[in-house]
């Protein structure tokens, strides 16, 4: 990987790492029985990671950044686990949406690589993923399947709607 | 051997750290999180209270004003009670008497089932495990662990908290669970059903644990109903306050209470 990418990785490793922990977390609440506001941002840092990363650099990165929001959240385990599987599952969806021509060696699964439909397409199949393993893990039985996938629906769509607003303001059109 | 490692090892590697996260989530589920708080955490906990620091401008108006509404009302009250103690102005015992000990909250959160709060004041400020923790405007929780100069409280909002409450003026009292998805509601079990319990109903701690004192607001029921063949009401709790603004609390130091549960371990032996 050329130096300036790597260092564009590290640095949105911490930018996500903070702004989830310090902002997004505080920002996190429910509202009656039905309505959850919670924003779960940082699995964006595997899902832009370049798409020939090997799996096992991916569990590992995915690892480090699932502790890292733990720590934050006082829950350890829970995130690592979810972003681990995450991580796990992400070159499984990469190979089902790889274009007919293949995936450029450098690239990032990027908007720049799938356009704008498809990125949210990649991401969202990532991020249901991650939430609905994320709120299993946290409740720790199915026994309360409802209340997992209420809480995975609603954090599923403002989830995604901060990663459509981030992707259009921060990634350079086509 | 090394053929088997190329094919399964990122297999292998991905169960390995499923398993290493399943061990962290089982191992700190219980109580045994305080661990890791005074640990591990040492590092978050820096930088949120450092965030914490310059995020707490923003609404000083709002929380001035309210303070002062409550510095007001206090000191009718201390008015009040002069007035009162002038009159009877027998007893001069104080070594009973209930000491509060400001904190700040932070680090909380009611999104998990198992919520706990961090307090900026620890052992060197004489905050002990078993405490209650209340704000003004009701009930937060109950210490649970204490470093140098933190205090972890396990959140009203936990599964596994218990707090005692009782029915304003109609003398029952029960146990007050948080069972629903909702950060605002809570359920009071064991209000037997002779007892005539309506909605709007206050009710309040009910001080038999000596971890709160007695009479502090915590909610109104919004919901009761004896189920078939029940001998316990149903009943749902509505909480005062958003506890998601849960700032500025009050750490409880009852002399009584450790006097108390020396007497009970006493006569358990």
């Amino acid at each position: 990987m050329n130096p300036t990418l790597l260092i564009v990785h590290i640095v949105r490793f911490f930018v996500l790492l903070l702004f989830q922990g310090l902002i997004l977390k505080q920002m996190s609440i429910g509202w009656g029985d039905v309505v959850y506001w919670n924003v779960i941002l940082y699995p964006l840092f595997v899902l832009l990671l370049p798409v020939r990363t090997s799996t096992w650099q991916l569990l590992l990165l995915g690892f480090a950044m699932g502790l890292g929001v733990d720590l934050f959240y006082d829950s350890p385990g829970v995130h690592a686990s979810a972003l681990v599987f995450t991580a796990f599952v992400r070159p499984l969806v990469l190979r089902l949406m790889e274009p007919r021509e293949g995936y450029s060696l450098s690239a990032s699964p990027s908007r720049v690589v799938f356009g704008f439909q498809g990125f949210m397409q990649y991401s969202g199949i990532l991020m249901l993923v991650h939430l609905f393993f994320y709120f299993s893990v946290e409740a720790f039985t199915f026994v309360y399947l409802l209340d997992i996938l209420q809480k995975t629906f609603f954090s599923f769509l403002f989830s995604m709607a901060f990663i459509a607003m981030i992707t259009l303001i921060f990634s350079a059109s086509k | 051997m090394s053929q088997l490692l190329i094919r399964y090892g990122t297999l292998l590697l991905f169960l390995l750290l499923e398993s290493a996260c399943f061990y962290m989530v089982i191992r700190y589920n219980s109580d045994q999180r305080s661990i890791f708080t005074s640990s591990a955490k040492r590092f978050s906990t820096g930088i949120q209270e450092r965030y914490y620091n310059v995020s707490s401008y923003i609404g000083l108006r709002e929380k001035m004003d309210h303070m002062q509404a409550e510095k007001a009302a206090l000191k009718a009250e201390l008015e009040t009670l002069r007035v009162q103690y002038a009159d009877v102005s027998g007893s001069q015992d104080t070594s009973f008497a209930v000491r509060m000990i400001p904190a700040r909250a932070f680090n909380k959160s009611t999104l998990g089932n198992y919520n706990w709060i961090t307090l900026d004041k620890g052992e060197k400020d004489g905050v002990k495990p078993g405490m209650g923790v209340i704000n003004d405007d009701g009930i937060v929780g109950i210490v649970r662990g204490v470093s140098a100069h933190y205090a972890l409280v396990m959140s009203v909002l936990h599964r596994d908290t218990r707090i005692s409450g009782a029915v304003l003026h109609k003398g029952s009292h029960g146990l007050l669970v948080w069972r629903s998805s909702d950060p605002r509601v809570l359920d009071l079990d064991y209000i037997p059903k002779h007892v005539v319990l309506e909605p709007g109903d206050t009710i309040v701690s009910s001080g038999y644990s000596n971890i709160f004192p007695e009479g502090i607001r915590i909610g109104m029921v919004i919901s009761s109903e004896v189920p078939q063949g029940q001998n316990f009401y149903e009943v749902k709790v509505k909480l005062d306050y958003d506890f998601f603004k849960v700032d500025d609390v009050y750490v409880v130091d009852n002399p009584a209470r450790e006097e108390i549960s020396r007497l009970e371990a006493s006569m358990q032996q």
